[in-house]
């Protein structure tokens, strides 16, 4: 009761729905920008942050990450191109469904997962913060990287159709993720003595080049007819037969983005592959995946939602954030005297207290500002093919000059532009590239981290149980997809045989 | 929204700084930015949003923090390199810039810069969980001399990697040195024990301090720590590994000595000025003014030093 | 088997670079170039693949595969209007650039040259600029002849 009362004080007696409404707002525009990622969207609201008490800057911060996550996926089902990296996997189905004129339903869908899945993490980190912080403990560097080699066991599973062209799009992500500083001696790895690229190759700007400029390309000239189908402007939000058809794919991409959150690395675009893919795999209609399937976006959104919440529990609680932008929420906290970690809890209850009921204010928020935002954005792209083309080049070209400030980044992303245009061209799959980019460095620097603490010796990774247990799921996803492509080419040809014999 | 916002900021702040007690020092230039290369929140950037905030009291200007991020500096220096030595711009030093300048071939190199003056140094510790076995360098010295030692640095080619390095080349004895993704990586691997020790700044370390989870086994200064007196030296332990983390100002080459004069004037009253400690208290930071002629000596020799280290260890050629 | 010979090539390339990567006494068991060489490996082995597989496939890869794809001269044409931008900002600045670079595209992707056009393209620059400069704040191309 007196939980209660504080609860309602804080509320109406302090400016905590403001700033939980203006960073979300600020959230949802910042994360629909392609290249402004979460955390820079973070990063660019924290100077108001000093001016402002405690606890709204800390509110302030945590509905920008809420509506980050959320604004990311607007352009990628829009217009394909994926706002921050946890929407690139919402890209796939979410504008397929576009090309149907289901955007309407796929905005909706992706709105109602957000929320699901924001309010999934945020009730985990008010109930469960201690325990879970435990978990994220126990993850050592054999851990890291069996868990990066899990993650590229499914490139098989995404690969859709041949095995070898995913095989080589993953490696060619891996190679591009090479580039930079080496992370464990500190040589120089492929930077041509650039230092614009001592930092390595952003993982965004892959997924920008791939996604969104060769689909410019695709289109150019106007072949593509599709996305003149005069779509509607209006929000199809879920109806309560679709809403239980989601439940499945949300609790995935729920139960994912948890794990992933509490883990530093990861990050939210793995959570959002992951989920992606297992939704595939438990789904009753796998075959609608990559085809416009309303499950493809309900899982990844809701894992991405879930990580915004789920990565403050390892921030709060020993003050190591769980991703880029938990990092920059740290900064948020510190700046205002706020040390995380669990006499937070003791000394500065009320600022906890606060962070709580403003990210539940924002969560619930979403529903609302969402469906003023969305038509607008509909209405946007639905101007004439050669004015949306134009805006939208703009808008990539903007998007990715803000990351680094450098023409070189531009001359990056154009050309992985025409490699995805190359590979449209030539049937070779997106996803396992994207994949490789960013696994690659988590599977290679824990690999060698692994070996350096053992000194050369691999029975390191068989005392590491969670190693041993990634491990273990991976071989079995191997072989499960081995047998399922064997199996498959052996339908095909019996198909063909029995069709040849009649 | 945000430039509006930072004007009326400035505003009040300039009407700040003419209420302040003291007459501030006449300066040449109206307004004069500051550049780091963090990004909003990074360590550079804090620093020089704290510094601003109480500097209009001794200089008779408004300033600008302007983040020049990518490139690991390279970009900062460059904006730098290309503007008036007038007293008009300044960035602000971490060893960063001397390592990406040895690191990669920028187009301008911190030999293009002029230090105006160090400030602060951020003191270096090696810590340990405070669950650990280990209580003093010795311990985790004589651990390291029967089985394998186990240290950890946040980053690859850093300060704290060459401190890391050092310490396993003073004390011989066979470790791995494990560098890591930024500090919040390195510290669950020495929270989970994965890890021996690791090599990090006080700062990165406040909420585990605070929360009982580290023990700190050493600092590598000097001098003991005005915060910590309990905290002995990696010297005086025995092991001869001093690294020196500067936060300093520089300018484009050819500062007039009119504008220097200013700065090393109004940056001691800084320092002393009673507001201003109590924010660089908190930080662990240590005082350490030099100016300018003093600052490009240490710069110089960090220099010298840092690439020694990686000639020697093969990073750079 | 074009795509096979190009990824071989790549690989080839690829662990020429690798080769080049300097050794250091900070390195670890595996190395800067363990993990670079092993990709180089394994993606020369999978062009490899793909060629054979090409090669020894009888009817050539089926080209039902819908042909809405532009051909290569118009996606020169697009990394053309992207060098456009970049040229023009780093003279001019960021809202010439932008005014320029929509009217280019626009015009490129078939809309007529006219009055209207021209308007959408400056009406768009000024969007831009309101919402990455003025309202974001991030950064953006700084011309050499006036600023801004």
């Amino acid at each position: 009761m007196e939980t209660l009362s504080q609860v309602v004080s804080m509320l109406f007696g302090t400016p905590l729905i403001p700033a939980a409404l203006i960073g979300l707002v600020w959230g949802v525009i910042g994360g629909a920008m392609p290249g402004l990622s979460a955390s820079v969207t973070m990063a660019l609201v924290l100077p108001f942050t000093y001016a402002l008490d405690p606890m709204s800057a800390i509110v302030l911060l945590a509905s920008v990450y809420i509506g980050a996550e959320y604004g990311g996926s607007i352009p990628a089902i829009l217009i394909r191109t994926p706002g921050t990296n946890s929407a690139a996997a919402t890209v796939i189905d979410g504008f397929e469904l576009k090309k149907q004129g289901r955007a309407g339903e796929a905005l909706g869908i992706s709105l109602w997962s957000g929320v699901v899945g924001s309010l999934f993490g945020l009730a985990m980190l008010i109930v469960f913060t201690e325990p879970l912080s435990r978990f994220a403990l126990a993850f050592k560097p054999m851990s890291y990287c069996a868990l990066g080699v899990l993650g590229l066991s499914i490139i098989a599973s995404l690969s859709g159709g041949s095995l070898l062209k995913g095989l080589a799009a993953a490696l060619v992500g891996m190679m591009i993720a090479t580039i930079g500083i080496d992370p464990l001696s500190g040589v120089n790895r492929f930077t041509f003595d650039l230092p614009d690229l001592l930092g390595g190759v952003k993982p965004i700007m892959v997924m920008i080049g791939l996604f969104a400029v060769a689909e410019l390309m695709r289109q150019s000239g106007g072949v593509d007819l599709a996305t003149q189908a005069a779509t509607s402007v209006r929000i199809v939000f879920p109806s309560f037969p679709m809403m239980k058809r989601l439940a499945k794919p949300q609790g995935i991409g729920c139960g994912v983005g948890l794990v992933e959150g509490l883990l530093p690395g990861g990050g939210g675009s793995v959570a959002a592959f992951f989920s992606y893919n297992e939704a595939k795999r438990w789904s009753r209609h796998p075959e609608e995946f990559g085809k416009g399937s309303v499950e493809g976006v309900a899982a990844p959104e809701a894992a991405n939602n879930t990580v915004a919440s789920s990565s403050l529990i390892p921030l709060l609680s020993f003050g190591i954030p769980g991703s880029n932008s938990a990092a920059v929420l740290l900064g948020g906290l510190l700046i205002h005297g706020l040390i995380p970690g669990p006499r937070l809890f003791e000394q500065n209850g009320d600022v906890v207290m606060g962070l709580y009921v403003g990210s539940f204010v924002a969560t619930l928020a979403q529903i609302p500002i969402g469906l003023l935002i969305l038509p607008l954005c509909m209405w946007l792209v639905n101007r004439p093919r050669h004015v949306l083309a134009a805006f939208v080049f703009m808008l990539v070209l903007s998007g990715v000059y803000s990351i680094n400030g450098s023409y070189l980044d531009i001359a990056m992303v154009m050309s992985f532009g025409l490699i995805g245009w190359l590979m449209l061209k030539n049937d070779y799959p997106f996803l396992p590239a994207v994949l490789g980019v960013v696994l690659g460095p988590i599977v290679e620097s824990n690999y060698r981290r692994s070996l350096l603490l053992s000194g050369g010796e691999h029975s390191i990774f068989l005392e590491d149980p969670i190693a041993v247990g990634f491990l273990i799921t991976a071989a079995l996803f191997i072989g499960f997809s081995l047998y399922r492509e064997r199996r498959d080419a052996l339908a095909r040809k019996k198909e063909k045989e029995v069709n040849a014999n009649a | 929204m945000r430039k509006l916002a930072a004007a009326l900021a400035f505003a009040v702040f300039g009407f700040g700084a003419g209420s302040a007690s003291a007459e501030p020092a006449a300066y040449p230039h109206k307004v004069v930015t500051l550049v780091t290369h963090s990004s909003p929140g990074g360590g550079s950037d804090i620093f020089l949003r704290e510094m601003v905030k109480h500097l209009g009291k001794y200089i008779n200007a408004t300033f600008i923090v302007e983040n020049v991020s990518g490139g690991s500096g390279a970009r900062a220096m460059s904006r730098l390199a290309t503007s008036k030595p007038d007293g008009s711009v300044f960035y602000a030093i971490t060893p960063t810039y001397i390592y990406t300048s040895l690191l990669s071939k920028p187009p301008h190199t911190y030999r293009d810069l002029q230090p105006l003056a160090i400030v602060f140094a951020d003191p270096e510790v090696l810590y340990t969980r405070a669950d650990g076995p280990y209580q003093s360098v010795k311990d985790l010295i004589d651990h390291a001399r029967k089985a394998r030692g186990r240290f950890g640095a946040a980053n690859p080619a850093s300060l704290e990697r060459q401190a890391a390095e050092r310490l396993k080349a003073v004390a011989k004895v066979n470790a791995a040195v494990v560098s890591h993704e930024g500090g919040g990586d390195l510290m669950i691997n020495v929270l989970n024990g994965t890890l021996d020790a690791g090599v990090g700044e006080i700062q990165e370390l406040r909420a585990q301090l605070a929360g009982k989870k580290v023990r700190l086994l050493g600092v590598f200064t000097e001098q003991r720590l005005a915060d910590f007196p309990d905290l002995p030296t990696v010297k005086e332990q025995g092991f001869d590994v001093v690294v020196h983390k500067f936060r300093g100002l520089a300018g484009p080459k050819g500062l007039p000595a009119d504008v220097i004069a200013v700065w090393e004037k109004a940056l001691p009253q800084l320092l002393a000025d009673p507001e201003y400690k109590k924010v660089y208290g908190q930080e662990s930071l240590i005082v350490d003014f030099r100016g300018s002629a003093q600052a490009t000596e240490l710069v110089n020799g960090f220099a010298t030093e840092a690439e020694a280290f990686l000639k020697e260890a093969g990073v750079i050629k | 088997m074009a795509g096979g010979a190009a990824l071989l090539a790549l690989a080839i390339v690829y662990l020429i670079g690798a080769s080049n990567i300097p050794h250091s006494t900070l390195s670890d068991e595996v190395g800067a170039r363990g993990m670079p060489y092993l990709l180089g490996v394994l993606l020369a082995l999978v062009a490899s693949g793909i060629i054979a597989k090409a090669a020894f496939a009888s009817a050539p890869a089926q080209s039902s595969e819908e042909e809405d794809n532009a051909s290569f001269s118009r996606v020169v044409g697009l990394l053309g209007c992207a060098a456009l931008f970049i040229g023009v900002s780093w003279l001019a600045g960021y809202i010439a650039a932008s005014a320029v670079t929509l009217f280019a595209v626009m015009v490129y992707e078939g809309g007529r040259p006219g009055l209207r056009t021209v308007a959408i393209a400056i009406g768009g620059a000024l969007f831009f600029w309101l919402t990455f400069v003025l309202f974001l704040g991030v950064q953006q191309p700084v011309g050499k002849l006036f600023g801004g």
